[in-house]
């Protein structure tokens, strides 16, 4: 059984100058984490992968400590241009920046792989890469129907993290071409959020506050959120018209942590990079032992927000869905 | 002078970047006290608990170089985080070094009288030249150096950290003028509704002591509803001659947690670039007062649904000596 608390202490220090996006990250992947992994079985494919990295600790893997998501960034010195505060088109996806020669020193490679990872950007799969969990990373138009191009009843195991990123009305015809990858006796794992999502928006509670702040703050995440939020038996209806069905289910992520996602140190984000910078430039010495000194105390204050358990005392709802899925009999 | 919050923010958020819920929670307050005349009152005049001396160098118009701030005097350790209470005040250091050379306009007023229980606040507090004498005064004793009657105004913006209260009113009637006025802020009990406290029953208590770090000792002791305060003041034979609200329920909020806990971090990382690379400092310190002032500026601005749709946290009042 793998916590929520061992994931976000593997996640943190990739992620320490996000880690509201560390703490929603290790909710998820503990739960995909004791649900997939157990019954892994290949061919597998992963649908949406991004840069790997979260796929590399679901799996057990293990980076090491200097490793992180923002070395790309503070050396493409292009993409670094997003980092000046611009409040009024502020929505550059920081991540899209790489190195493409980057070695990764892992500590420890997980046993496990797909044999297939797609995203849609090709910088992801440059990240992916490097990991080498991927026998295979192909590049696929986003929300395009994948059957004809991955091949009919194919895999066994597809791990789908970022379906719930697709507009309403490709929801369906995505599903259903998972439906015709999946071979016989496969299945499908993915995570959709809950319509108590919709309820527990924390930026809707400031809704009287000027909306170039609210965009500016949300960058989309709320829109993101929210727009495929059903409840349990709606979810089992769609998945029924795509002749799919549930064979296990878990809900996941306490509000109180859904909450803190919501903003977190995001809208910092453009000045925590330029000190991860120039911290880096002037001193690598100095620049590990701030982020020794970060990671451990953002932990102590984040840890607690780990812990399922007084979040559900507390009343606390789950906010999202984890589904493992299986063609209609 | 300044009249809104986002004017007293600017100068504040300046020298308080690492600590952007300060610097919010002050400007609110210094434009309650500008409101009710607090810049200009009638000498002799007394600051309780002056601290520093930053907000009062700041009410009273002055201003610092940008590259001015205070977090070249902060006592920290890796461990700040955890278990800190009341007592631990990252603040209570000083260098000694006057830093004149910081000023680029004098303030245009000044207090007679200064008096503050820690000496290190004392030294920084001289540096600003807003007080004509500083007293470092020992909590629970009177206010010995003042003669009776013998001061026309106080400000006390920090009477809600005193234990003996109905002995400090008393002291406050002996050396006011029979027509002196005392003015001072306190916690409403609505205060209590927002403390980050009120969930050490449900959550770990541990997490939330050391997010609290103590403060809801003061607030605990001293929130009081308004009938409660007028008959605080009354026993001590105070009239309330004015009275407003300030610190609208979201800007309390946010100044529970703000960026606190890291505090001991970002003070590593400062001391790290002061040390290696001054002039990167001074960039970075440039982007953070930039964002953190576009993020703050709508709970600065009172004439929007912050201050239209809220409750307010904390009481100012004008007092009267009562014959």
């Amino acid at each position: 059984m793998i916590t929520t608390l061992e994931m976000f202490s593997r996640l943190i220090p990739a992620l320490w100058l996000r880690p509201e996006r560390a703490l929603w990250d290790a909710h998820e992947l503990a739960a995909v984490g004791n649900m997939l992994v157990p019954r892994f079985t290949h061919p597998a494919l992963e649908y949406g992968c991004t840069d790997g990295v979260n796929s590399f600790v679901l799996l057990g893997g293990l980076l090491p400590f200097e490793f992180d998501d923002y070395a790309d960034l503070a050396a493409d010195a292009a993409h670094s241009q997003n980092f000046t505060f611009k409040p009024e088109s502020s929505s550059p996806d920081y991540f899209d920046g790489t190195l493409p020669d980057a070695l990764i020193f892992v500590e420890k490679q997980p046993e496990q792989y797909f044999d297939v990872g797609v995203s849609w950007r090709r910088s992801h799969l440059t990240k992916a890469r490097r990991l080498n969990i991927y026998r295979e990373l192909i590049e696929v138009p986003l929300d395009q129907p994948l059957h004809i191009q991955l091949g009919l009843r194919a895999f066994s195991t597809i791990w789908s993290p970022n379906l719930y990123w697709t507009s309403q009305n490709n929801l369906s015809p995505l599903l259903q071409s998972h439906a015709s990858m999946l071979a016989k006796n496969g299945k499908i794992y993915t995570i959709m959020p809950d319509q108590l999502q919709i309820e527990h928006q924390y930026l809707a509670s400031l809704s009287y506050l000027p909306k170039d702040w609210l965009a500016f703050v949300d960058r989309g995440i709320s829109k993101n959120l929210t727009a495929n939020a059903k409840s349990f038996s709606e979810w089992q209806q769609l998945f029924q018209s795509c002749n799919l069905e549930i064979t296990d289910h878990k809900t996941f992520l306490p509000s109180a942590a859904g909450n803190i996602y919501q903003i977190g140190f995001r809208p910092m984000f453009d000045v925590f990079l330029t000190m991860y910078q120039m911290l880096k430039q002037s001193s690598p010495t100095d620049w590990l032992d701030l982020k020794h000194h970060w990671v451990e105390v953002i932990s102590h204050f984040m840890e607690p927000l780990c812990d399922d358990k007084w979040q559900t005392q507390a009343g606390f709802p789950k906010l999202w869905h984890l589904f493992e899925l299986a063609h209609a009999e | 002078m300044r009249n809104s919050p986002g004017e007293f923010f600017g100068p504040l958020i300046s020298a308080l970047w690492l600590r952007p819920e300060s610097a919010l929670w002050y400007a609110h307050m210094l434009h309650a006290a500008a409101k009710f005349g607090v810049a200009q009152l009638n000498p002799p005049n007394l600051e309780f608990g002056c601290m520093d001396g930053l907000n009062t160098f700041t009410l009273f118009g002055g201003v610092m170089a940008p590259d001015f701030d205070v977090f070249d005097e902060v006592s920290w350790s890796r461990n700040s985080h955890k278990g800190a209470s009341l007592k631990d005040d990252y603040y209570n250091i000083s260098s000694g070094t006057p830093r004149i050379s910081s000023i680029i306009h004098p303030a245009k007023n000044f207090f007679t009288h200064g008096l503050d229980w820690k000496q290190s606040h004392l030294d920084k507090a001289t540096r600003y030249g807003v007080y004509k004498h500083l007293y470092n005064w020992a909590p629970g004793t009177p206010l010995a150096p003042y003669a009776t009657h013998s001061i026309n105004s106080i400000w006390a913006p920090n009477l809600y950290w005193v234990n003996d209260l109905d002995g400090l009113l008393a002291e406050f009637k002996r050396v006011l003028s029979t027509n002196g006025k005392l003015y001072t802020i306190a916690p409403d009990i609505n205060v209590l509704d927002t403390l980050i406290y009120r969930f050490h029953q449900i959550a770990p208590s541990n997490w939330i002591a050391d997010l609290d770090r103590g403060r809801h000792e003061n607030a605990t002791a001293h929130a009081k509803t308004l009938l409660q305060w007028e008959a605080k003041f009354s026993n001590a034979r105070f009239s309330l001659s004015r009275h407003d609200k300030f610190i609208p329920d979201s800007v309390g909020r946010m100044y529970e947690i703000g960026l606190r806990p890291m505090f001991s971090v970002f003070m590593n990382m400062y001391e790290k670039l002061a040390r290696q690379n001054p002039a990167a400092l001074h960039e970075l310190k440039k982007s953070w007062v930039e964002t953190v002032t576009f993020l703050i500026a709508p709970f600065l601005d009172l004439e929007s649904g912050l201050g239209h749709k809220t409750n307010y946290l904390w009481h100012i009042f004008e007092l009267s000596p009562v014959p």
